[in-house]
């Protein structure tokens, strides 16, 4: 991808084609963060296109102000997924089956890791949402500690806490299947 | 507590080794040792929650949602565009268009007349559209330029249907919906003065008594039940529609008021009207015929869009026939009054040895309860219903929304399993049992 900030900088003068390349960068890491952070995939197919729709609107007033534009773009997609689960009164059961991994050449291996994904879909149910968002930006999205705090509006050692305890809260459930 | 946050710190000290620089577990254990109990599992269980990294979107999904994302880049463009000009009055861009036409040179404007929607010149020949229909006055001139419009847009959409280009095609079908909806607004336009200019009453018979049949169905076609008949219409409906009699066969309680002059001055509006409803008819029928047989050599990629350009031509025409209808019985109430004076039902003319309406025929209508049986304007009775069964009938309005209803109803029925079989060979093997049972559930349901 080109210069990121000579990118955001074009989209927010109106270029289509450079938000158009920052919509392809980004598509894939913002469904996947969402989707396991709801667990639920077509829900998540939803407030992925609602979260760009966002951003379209928005990227006037995005500045750089120290973190990388990702961090604002996941930002809307931690907003949209609040509002989300404000509005669901339940927790939400996992259609586990609607996950789609990314192909393997190995069947083997495919199977291995949807067995592996839906033990984690299961298990991140269990463990609150701060240490879900924090899961979900660290590991999947591989943010930094730095840009996670941005995003969720914390300090660094509060999501290092975070983080800690929900990987501890993740293991045990992992562990008990 | 300490030991907790020398901890956290530690993992994510690891954590950014491990997924950033690609570090083993082992070797992060070796860098901490003493803390290589606690870290151990918690490093495994991060390293089997990194299966998470490999979900992604349907394919399906990601082509749909990239479509959209194209149109809303593009709508935000246009959106900005728009509010550049919105401080201009709306004269002031009329007359700027206008003088921007003058200037331009009038080939241009005559060579974009027949361009197509992906052409260069086609947003000239929409401007010059809109040009023609602002400085058109009368709504009978109006309704006649939207129809041509009209006709224009579904030969656009059969052209783009050929190149399969599903975007503009869209477009085209938004524009053919302003154009027919404009047409049955048009129609339901009441006059207060049956005498004013350009008003385009629906087409009442002559005189109070006089029923005018539609045409008879070709040989081996079904009777219409509604005014819209078969192809041999357009030649007879003029016909149908005269003004009635010569005018000295008229009795002196059916002469105009106003005299002779008044008369003469009608037959122009009287014929433009026929001309009108000659071509909705024939509209009518056409416009979805065509779109029907583009239907059948399009590419897959443009077939839901056409099945819409289907249904909302279908459903619009159907609109602009009641609307001609109402707007008929609506002014039998007037025109009687103003133009014939009202017969008593015992001196109309009866009809060919039956009291009773036959088939498809209009009679008069109860226009209101107070009134009384001689005071009526002009309703269509439902085949196998009497007249005095259409006097108990609902008000207009309820009749008017219960068909509109039951339209859409049915182009939604036809539209929503033809647009879920059109996804189903794209979708996933996983997904088609799902898709398949929408299909039956709207095929079901409707």
């Amino acid at each position: 991808m080109q210069d990121e900030k000579s990118l955001v900088s074009r989209a927010q003068k109106g270029d289509e084609e450079a938000f158009a390349q920052l919509y392809e960068e980004y598509f894939n890491k913002i469904y996947r963060y969402i989707v396991i952070r709801i667990g639920d995939a077509m829900e998540a197919e939803d407030i992925t296109q609602q979260v760009f729709l966002k951003a379209l609107q928005s990227i006037g007033s995005f500045k750089w102000k120290g973190a990388p534009f990702s961090a604002w773009l996941y930002r809307i997609a931690h907003n949209q997924v609040v509002d989300y689960l404000r509005k669901k009164s339940r927790r939400t059961t996992v259609p586990l089956d609607e996950i789609q991994l990314a192909a393997e050449h190995n069947l083997q291996e495919e199977v291995e890791k949807g067995f592996d994904l839906q033990r984690l879909a299961s298990a991140m149910q269990h463990i609150t949402e701060s240490q879900r968002a924090v899961i979900s930006l660290r590991f999947t999205s591989e943010l930094s500690t730095v840009e996670v705090a941005k995003v969720l509006g914390k300090s660094q050692g509060a999501i290092k806490a975070l983080q800690h305890s929900a990987v501890v809260a993740l293991r045990k459930r992992m562990a008990e299947g | 507590m300490r030991k907790s946050k020398k901890l956290a710190n530690i993992l994510d000290e690891c954590l950014e080794l491990i997924l950033l620089n690609g570090e083993s577990i082992e070797q992060c254990l070796q860098r901490y040792p003493g803390y290589a109990d606690d870290l151990k599992p918690l490093l495994e269980t991060i390293l089997s929650a990194r299966v998470a990294s490999d979900v992604e979107p349907r394919p399906e999904f990601r082509a749909r949602a990239r479509y959209q994302f194209r149109l809303a880049l593009q709508e935000a463009k246009a959106k900005k565009r728009r509010r550049f000009f919105s401080w201009q009055p709306a004269w002031a861009t009329v007359v700027a268009t206008v003088l921007t036409l003058v200037l331009v040179s009038g080939v241009t404007v005559a060579a974009a007349g027949n361009s197509m929607p992906d052409e260069p010149l086609y947003p000239v020949k929409v401007a010059t559209e809109q040009l023609q229909l602002t400085v058109t006055r009368s709504s009978l001139s109006k309704a006649e330029l939207h129809a041509r419009l009209a006709d224009k847009r579904v030969a656009e959409i059969i052209y783009l249907a050929h190149k399969g280009k599903s975007e503009a095609i869209e477009s085209t079908i938004q524009r053919l919906n302003t154009n027919l909806l404009r047409i049955a607004a048009l129609s339901r336009v009441q006059s207060e003065a049956p005498a004013a200019p350009g008003v385009l009453p629906a087409l009442a018979p002559a005189k109070p008594g006089r029923q005018i049949a539609p045409p008879e169905p070709a040989k081996g076609e079904p009777a219409p039940s509604k005014v819209l008949p078969g192809p041999s219409t357009s030649e007879r409906a003029p016909v149908k529609v005269s003004p009635g009699p010569p005018r000295s066969e008229l009795a002196p309680s059916e002469q105009i008021p106003g005299g002779p002059e008044a008369r003469l001055k009608r037959i122009p509006r009287i014929e433009g009207r026929a001309k009108l409803r000659a071509a909705l008819i024939r509209y009518a029928k056409n416009h979805p015929e065509a779109l029907r047989a583009a239907l059948k050599n399009a590419p897959p990629s443009v077939r839901a869009a056409l099945r819409r350009a289907i249904a909302i031509s279908e459903a619009r025409y159907k609109e602009v026939n009641r609307a001609l209808e109402t707007r008929g019985a609506g002014a039998g109430e007037q025109e009687p009054h103003k133009v014939w004076p009202q017969q008593p039902r015992s001196e109309r003319t009866p009809q060919k040895g039956s009291s009773e309406p036959t088939r498809g025929e209009v009679v008069p209508k109860k226009v209101l309860p107070k009134r009384s049986l001689g005071e009526r304007s002009f309703q269509r009775v439902p085949p196998g219903q009497s007249r005095s069964r259409v006097e108990s009938d609902v008000p207009i309005q309820r009749i008017k929304a219960r068909a509109n209803l039951r339209a859409a109803i049915v182009s939604y029925a036809k539209n929503h399993p033809a647009a879920l079989r059109d996804v189903l060979q794209d979708t996933s093997r996983s997904d088609r049992p799902t898709l398949r049972r929408a299909i039956d559930i709207t095929g079901s349901r409707s």
